[in-house]
């Protein structure tokens, strides 16, 4: 009997933690359609979804967001990817090489914020040094490359710490395909670029495109680098959320918990296509012995 | 094509794997590279084929020296163990791959596809996909494959280690026909003694990273340099006689019930054969005879028999025996 229990008593904990979310899911979907009968509000509604998706402000915080996050992921995954293919064709995939490459990964997005304000802003250490050249006469020659809003900044440092992450990510199955199935083709008279691109890259293809969706999902629901490193406008949805989350008048708070639904629904989707990924990646792989 | 390894010596960091291999191979030759595992075999495979550096030792290929020679300039395939067919490929595209990167116009490729799609009876599995592809058929598809990169050294690598015994024979023989066919040369590596007498002209012994002996299957059956060499054929019986210890194989020893050299010790059946010990003062004789003889000679343990040597195999005599 008491063998019989032990696997549900183990799953306590996680049930608790599971509970605790599903509460606030809940509550952060009904406030987001306007219940949140506290302030009186006990209609549900999809003026507030209406709103972010039409309100102009709103809107170019939702683009902003979008187009933040679709840049950091994409140029993280490209660069990621070409690092990997370097140290995989290198047979660099394993050691210090790697400990190095990775070191990124553990230092936390504040400290890259600070950072990126120490090297790229204005008064950085690169328009000091590019001013020491001679190549501007003042520090506002300097490109705003921080605070900026096309989001360039946040993207330089979410590119600090995701393309590791793709390595990260990518490299132990991108070396184990090489090793064998590159290895094939380069004895079937291929070079080694040619293996790589043929052979190796499109087995990791749907890994490659799993870490961009992680990346992607991540840097549009992140808080703190558009926060630290974001313009006053556009905001990003995370900052708008916060912003309307602790609003004054309370009744703004479906205006954040929309957003957030909003943020919700695209990572749903993306862990959707990233599960179906994944299963094609499975069973592609599988057809090899 | 003609192959000549000279003192070839490879290692894995500090750890020597393969000692001093020297090994002549004439254009047109099945050679079999027979072993246990871990004693170099496949190690030796991809060192001829550029995949694996050499520490000293020189390796040629039609009197070309290949020291650096990058492992897609050197007209040698391999067919791995684990086949390593292209899983995101049709059968058809994985045996076109090859052709495509040597820029074979598409139609020739799909002529070539389909000609040796038949060679290896495997006739309208174009697109299959790999996954819906049994062993066996896999194994075709890889030879098949390696066939259309037009080798001019075609390097086996256990490739039917995975098979069960009807498919392992079947597999063994085809490629023995697309070896004659295709006029190639051939080096298989394999742990199986019996595949490699039957399909090869030469066998290289190995063992410990190094070759014990490289003759005909014949002469490497009858004359083996050492005790290793025989015993790795089979069972041997090491017999006093005249002073001297000679080698018997347990099939080469003629039991006769009347006479009275020892006692049956154990009879063991095994089907189409018979194992039997006999205890004589000479020590323990291990026979082998067919299950029919055994039934007609009415033989149970504990009976007196008489042993007639009908052969001898003439251990570490190789080079002196023709």
């Amino acid at each position: 009997m008491r063998k019989k229990l032990t696997p549900y008593i183990l799953l306590v904990p996680q049930i608790i933690l599971t509970i605790f979310f599903l509460i606030g899911l809940i509550t952060g979907i009904a406030q987001s359609l306007g219940v949140i009968p506290a302030f009186g509000l006990t209609e549900p509604t999809l003026f507030y979804y209406k709103e972010i998706l039409t309100k102009p402000d709103m809107v170019r915080s939702v683009l902003y967001s979008l187009r933040i996050a679709f840049f950091s992921a994409l140029f993280s995954t490209a660069a990621g990817v070409l690092l990997c293919a370097v140290l995989v064709m290198s047979r660099r995939t394993k050691g210090r090489m790697m400990r190095i490459v990775q070191l990124p990964i553990v230092v936390p997005h504040v400290v890259v914020a600070l950072f990126v304000i120490n090297i790229c802003s204005q008064n950085g250490l690169l328009a000091r040094v590019i001013y020491a050249f001679g190549l501007i006469g003042e520090q506002q020659e300097f490109p705003a490359l921080i605070y900026d809003a096309g989001g360039f900044g946040i993207i330089l440092a979410y590119l600090w710490k995701e393309i590791p992450f793709i390595v990260y990510f990518v490299i132990a199955l991108m070396a184990n395909i090489d090793g064998k199935l590159g290895e094939a083709a380069v004895n079937l008279g291929a070079g080694k670029v040619q293996a790589f691109f043929r052979v190796t890259l499109p087995l990791c293809a749907n890994t490659i495109y799993s870490g961009f969706l992680i990346i992607f999902v991540f840097a549009l629901g992140a808080y703190e680098l558009p926060f630290i490193l974001g313009a006053t406008t556009p905001k990003a949805l995370p900052v708008q959320a916060y912003i309307q989350y602790t609003h004054p008048d309370l009744r703004n708070r479906p205006y954040a918990m929309a957003l957030n639904g909003l943020i919700m629904a695209i990572s749903l989707l993306s862990a959707c296509v990233y599960l179906a990924l994944m299963r094609r990646s499975q069973k592609k792989l599988a057809g090899n012995k | 094509m003609s192959l000549r390894i000279e003192q070839l010596n490879v290692a894995f960091g500090k750890t020597e794997v393969l000692h001093e291999i020297s090994l002549d191979i004439a254009d047109g030759e099945f050679v079999s590279l027979l072993g246990a595992s871990g004693c170099g075999k496949s190690t030796l495979l991809k060192s001829i084929a550029g995949l694996l550096e050499a520490r000293t030792g020189k390796i040629q290929i039609d009197g070309r020296e290949m020291n650096g020679v990058l492992p897609e300039k050197r007209g040698t395939v391999i067919v791995f163990q684990d086949l390593r067919l292209f899983p995101h490929m049709t059968a058809g595209k994985n045996i076109a791959f090859p052709m495509s990167i040597q820029g074979i116009p598409k139609e020739r490729q799909k002529e070539t596809v389909e000609r040796l799609l038949g060679q290896v009876q495997l006739t309208g599995y174009e697109n299959r996909k790999i996954r819906e592809m049994s062993g066996g058929q896999m194994q075709r598809v890889a030879l098949a494959r390696a066939l259309a990169a037009n080798p001019r050294l075609l390097l086996l690598d256990e490739p039917f280690s995975g098979l069960d015994e009807r498919l392992r024979a079947e597999m063994g023989e085809l490629v023995r026909k697309l070896h004659l066919e295709n006029g190639l040369t051939t080096v298989l590596v394999t742990h199986d003694k019996q595949e490699a007498l039957k399909f090869s002209d030469r066998i290289a012994l190995m063992s410990g990273g190094r070759m014990l002996q490289y003759d005909t299957p014949q002469r490497i059956f009858k004359y083996p340099v050492n005790r290793e060499v025989a015993e790795y054929f089979g069972r041997m019986n090491y017999i006093r006689e005249k002073g001297q210890e000679i080698g018997v194989r347990p099939f080469d020893i003629r039991i006769v019930p009347s006479g009275n050299d020892g006692m049956v010790k154990d009879i063991v059946f095994m089907g189409e054969t018979a194992e039997i010990r006999v205890d004589t003062p000479k020590g323990e004789v291990f026979c082998m005879l067919m299950s029919s003889e055994l039934e007609a000679m009415d033989m149970s343990v504990g009976d007196r028999v008489g042993i007639e040597i009908l052969r001898n195999v003439c251990v570490g005599m190789a080079k002196t025996e023709e």
